[in-house]
């Protein structure tokens, strides 16, 4: 039997792609309509949803394509210009596409009579041409005349019910399925089995089975009854021209016709009525046109919200990589029998010498196969290494795959907000941990929707400060050393110090008008990623409710990854993501505390020393202050943190790890420093508590498990205590 | 076929792993039972209830381990010289429990085994499912879903809690707030 399952699975991986595809392409003529290529890559991406949907029997998002399809068809051909409303009533179309194909992934039932209205609107935009009224929602197209085009396409049914003597008159009615599409497109075709004896009376060279075929064609239906000009004798063949609107709907409408229970005309006429549920509410005075407007936005946030599970759990690979791959493994296998040649050597080195046991030059013959295994190690090992750094490697995927998801939502909640913004990417190729781009998508998500609410003004308040009325927002990538870059930045109006500082004294953070004002900008900025902080003057939908800058912060820093902020005051905000090449290796510093190694990542730490005794300050008897270079550094005693017993009391005989976070330093006291490796960073187990103070642990090479110190969940820790304490 | 409720040999029961706490013989769920191990270097982690163990390296992958005699505040906890770890797995989530001697894998049939009678308040028996009699001897039959799902509740815990109050500065606080957890 099919593995249907495993077909589905590989259906959706495929459709996903190709909707993204369709999505990027769509907002990208709306820029240049004119653009025959792109209209090219976008039917072909129909298309092929089209064929891979109707392979596996997925017929209704086959038919759905298909009428798209058609609508693009028309498009090429010049016959419809892709104007704001067309593309917005394909990018409705892909929507819906792709909630089939999810229905598809998660196994659940699709309700079909969703896609009639659009396809209608979609056939009255094919027929109706451009800029025709007909393009207005919900008014069905007409349905009869295909009027403008002579050569236009044509559908047809062909009912072809075969005499039971087909097979033993030597014909196979597939080649004849075959021989229609030589004439035009086979749109669907179905079998009756009904009439199929059971076995124990049935004539393995009879023909049982009857079909009906959906069949669109330009050629005149005297060429089509042509191909079935040998079977004519015996069989019933017959050929119905369609109206567009019964050749696109074998919907429930048309089936009932078919049943004979319902009359066209009254599924016609049930459609006509057929309103949103929206107008209807409306119509009803059940709710404002301004609730339903405001509903009708939140789902679209819904729909982006989505975007993060749009990635899917396996990963296209670079064919080039695993090109590299498989020949280092090539390698790695030639060095594994040059070894083994080399073992088998030794043996004959040591005996081959004449004269036997006791031969002075045995110990000597040795020597040469030795050497040459330490050759053969040290290239073991480079080959080793290159199939680690090779095997990471294909977890990278580029981040234009994420980015250019973003257009779409820039779009429309540029629209919802009334404000005009331009979206520019650049650095999409930058590649990036699958892991990390993943969970990355969503705080992205967040960070362009604070710019495209808060950040860009209005194109009133833009000219009013002197700024061009459209606002554009920078999504860029890149990489340095160890570390990749994400910066979202909008030229609009930047954060206030002064909101920021109000709210923060509304809060209670800030108490002293004084310490505020010595603070740094960086410190103030960093006050929006605390929960429940938000400057937007009122609450709105998209943001400011206050959660989403915490949310991001700690989404980030789940991936050992920083937020950094700057903003100039009417010119505009720049965030950016400093994140780790891979999640996976990390390099760590080994540190001893009460004779317990601890790892911390080296990307946090900005050095490390041995304080002097005069160096150590404690305040109030409490907190203790490590002075470095004339800065007074907080002190945070990990053994006391982690409920460790120290071996080093005293803070002049053991270490200082110097650890900056959120623009300000903290010095970390560990007993002594032990190493330093890369290590490969593993969870505590799906059954161990997750405790704020450990990222997870790391296996080190005598087997024992080592904990991953998390450095800003022991900052923030060690934050509250201090709060806690100056309470009391 | 339509069989008699009850009289079916194998049918009406399961296969346990049982071993021994001090000198009480328990037994949980075989199926549960991944491996046996022998009882290596445990890597303790911070802030966690004494009978947690810590964590070890099972194959390159870092599970907890737990020694049920002191979850069970049983009074004499040090290891012996067959003090092992049982491995179990429930629902992907994998756990060793410290347990000294792991004794035998038993049938035990459903009938023999019969409900926690009530101790009071002094015993707990939150984590048994039952007692069971095999030969002579009394076996405690352990929820192994129940220790599991407890660990989660600490979880819980520890994230809504985590770094409070009690972690200011003498360091002996750790102990205290550990066993409050």
């Amino acid at each position: 039997m099919v593995d249907f399952k495993k077909l589905y699975t590989i259906f959706v991986e495929e459709a996903m792609e190709r909707i993204a595809d369709l999505e990027n392409g769509l907002l990208e003529l709306e820029q240049s309509p004119q653009d025959k290529e792109l209209l090219n890559t976008i039917f072909r991406a129909a298309h092929t949803i089209k064929g891979s949907s109707g392979t596996i029997g997925l017929t209704d998002i086959a038919r759905f394509t298909h009428t798209m399809e058609e609508v693009l068809d028309a498009m090429r051909h010049d016959t419809l210009v892709a104007d704001k409303e067309v593309i917005s009533l394909f990018l409705e179309a892909t929507d819906l596409i792709k909630e089939m194909v999810e229905c598809v992934a998660s196994e659940s039932v699709f309700d079909i009579s969703r896609c009639s209205a659009l396809m209608t609107r979609m056939e009255a935009l094919r027929e109706g041409g451009a800029g025709s009224s007909a393009i207005l929602p919900d008014v069905p197209g007409d349905a009869a005349a295909p009027a403008g085009c002579p050569a236009q396409e044509r559908s047809y049914l062909i009912k072809f019910i075969p005499g039971p003597d087909l097979f033993r008159r030597g014909i196979d009615p597939s080649i004849l399925i075959d021989e229609l599409r030589g004439l035009g497109i086979v749109a669907h075709i179905k079998a009756y089995t009904d009439a199929v004896p059971p076995l124990s009376e049935l004539d393995p060279e009879d023909l049982y089975v009857r079909w009906d075929i959906h069949f669109k064609s330009s050629a005149a239906e005297a060429d089509i009854r042509k191909v079935f000009e040998f079977v004519e004798e015996g069989s019933d063949i017959r050929i119905t021209p369609l109206t567009a609107r019964e050749a696109e709907f074998p919907f429930l409408g048309q089936m009932l016709v078919r049943e004979g229970a319902v009359k066209p005309e009254d599924v016609e006429n049930a459609l006509k009525s057929q309103k949103k549920l929206g107008e209807i509410l409306v119509e009803k005075g059940k709710i404002t046109p301004t609730d339903l407007e405001r509903v009708v936005e939140q789902q679209n946030h819904k729909k982006t919200e989505s975007l993060k599970s749009s990635i899917s759990s396996t990963i296209r690979v670079d064919l080039r990589k695993l090109d590299h791959l498989i020949n280092i493994v090539g390698e790695m296998v030639i060095i594994h029998s040059m070894f083994q040649q080399a073992l088998q050597d030794i043996p004959a080195a040591g005996n081959g010498a004449p004269g036997g046991n006791g031969d002075p030059g045995q110990a000597g013959s040795l020597v040469p196969a030795l050497q040459e295994l330490e050759v053969l190690f040290s290239q073991l090992h480079r080959v080793g290494r290159e199939i680690q750094e090779s095997t990471m490697s294909l977890r990278m995927l580029p981040v234009g795959e994420v980015f250019h998801r973003f257009t779409r939502l820039v779009r429309e909640l540029s629209v919802s907000k009334n404000k005009q913004i331009e979206l520019a990417i650049s650095g999409e190729e930058t590649e990036l941990d699958k892991g990390v781009l993943e969970k990355i998508t969503d705080p992205l998500v967040h960070l362009i929707r604070n710019a495209i609410d808060h950040g860009i003004e209005t194109p009133e308040e833009r000219a009013a400060a002197g700024k061009t009325p459209k606002g554009s927002i920078h999504l860029s990538a890149f990489q340095m050393g160890d570390a990749v870059f994400i910066e979202v930045a909008d030229d609009g109006k930047g954060l206030s110090r002064e909101k920021i500082l109000k709210k923060a004294h509304a809060m209670g953070l800030v108490t002293d008008p004084a310490a505020a004002r010595e603070m740094t900008d960086e410190q103030i900025c960093s006050m929006i990623f605390l929960p429940g902080f938000s400057t937007a003057d009122k609450v709105s939908d998209v943001s400011g409710r206050g959660v989403g800058m915490d949310v991001v912060k700690r989404n980030i820093e789940e991936l050992n990854g920083r937020v950094l902020i700057h903003t100039k005051p009417g010119e505009g905000t720049t965030i950016s993501v400093k994140l780790p090449l891979t999640l996976a290796i990390i390099d760590g510093l080994i540190v001893q505390i009460g004779g317990e190694p601890f790892v911390i990542p080296i990307s946090l730490v900005v050095e490390s020393l041995r304080p002097g005794r005069d160096d150590v300050k404690t305040l109030t008897e409490r907190g203790e202050v490590v002075a470095v270079r004339g800065d007074y550094l907080p002190l945070i005693r990990l053994d006391r943190l982690l409920g460790i017993t120290s071996r080093q009391e005293r803070p002049w005989e053991a270490i200082v790890i110097i650890t900056a976070y959120e623009g300000k330093r903290y010095g970390l006291l560990v007993d002594e420093l032990a190493g330093q490796q890369q290590i490969v960073l593993k969870n505590l187990g799906t059954a161990t508590p997750r405790i704020k103070d450990i990222a997870g642990g790391t296996i080190l090479g005598n087997g024992r498990v080592a904990l991953v110190l998390d450095v800003p969940g022991i900052i923030e820790i060690s934050r509250e205590i201090s709060r806690e304490l100056s309470r009391r | 076929m339509t069989a008699p409720a009850t009289g079916s040999q194998t049918e009406g029961g399961r296969q346990y792993v049982t071993f021994f706490l001090n000198d009480e013989a328990y037994a949980i769920d075989a199926l549960a039972v991944q491996e046996i191990i022998e009882l290596g270097a445990i890597t303790k982690v911070p802030h966690l209830p004494d009978f947690f163990k810590g964590v070890i390296n099972l194959r390159g992958t870092i599970i907890p381990v737990i020694d049920l005699k002191r979850k069970f505040a049983m009074s004499s906890d040090e290891y012996k010289r067959h003090t092992c770890v049982v491995v179990t797995e429930v629902e992907t989530r994998i756990m060793g429990l410290i347990v000294d001697a792991v004794s035998d894998v038993l049938h035990i049939a459903e009938e023999s085994v019969s409900d926690t009678p009530s101790f009071g308040a002094r015993v707990d028996t939150a984590f048994m499912k039952g007692m069971a009699k095999v030969d002579t001897a009394l076996v405690i039959i352990l929820d192994i879903n129940k220790i599991l799902s407890e660990t989660d509740t600490m979880a819980l815990a520890e994230l809504q809690g985590g770094g409070g109050v009690e972690h200011c500065s003498p360091g002996a606080d750790e102990e205290r707030r550990a066993l409050q957890a």
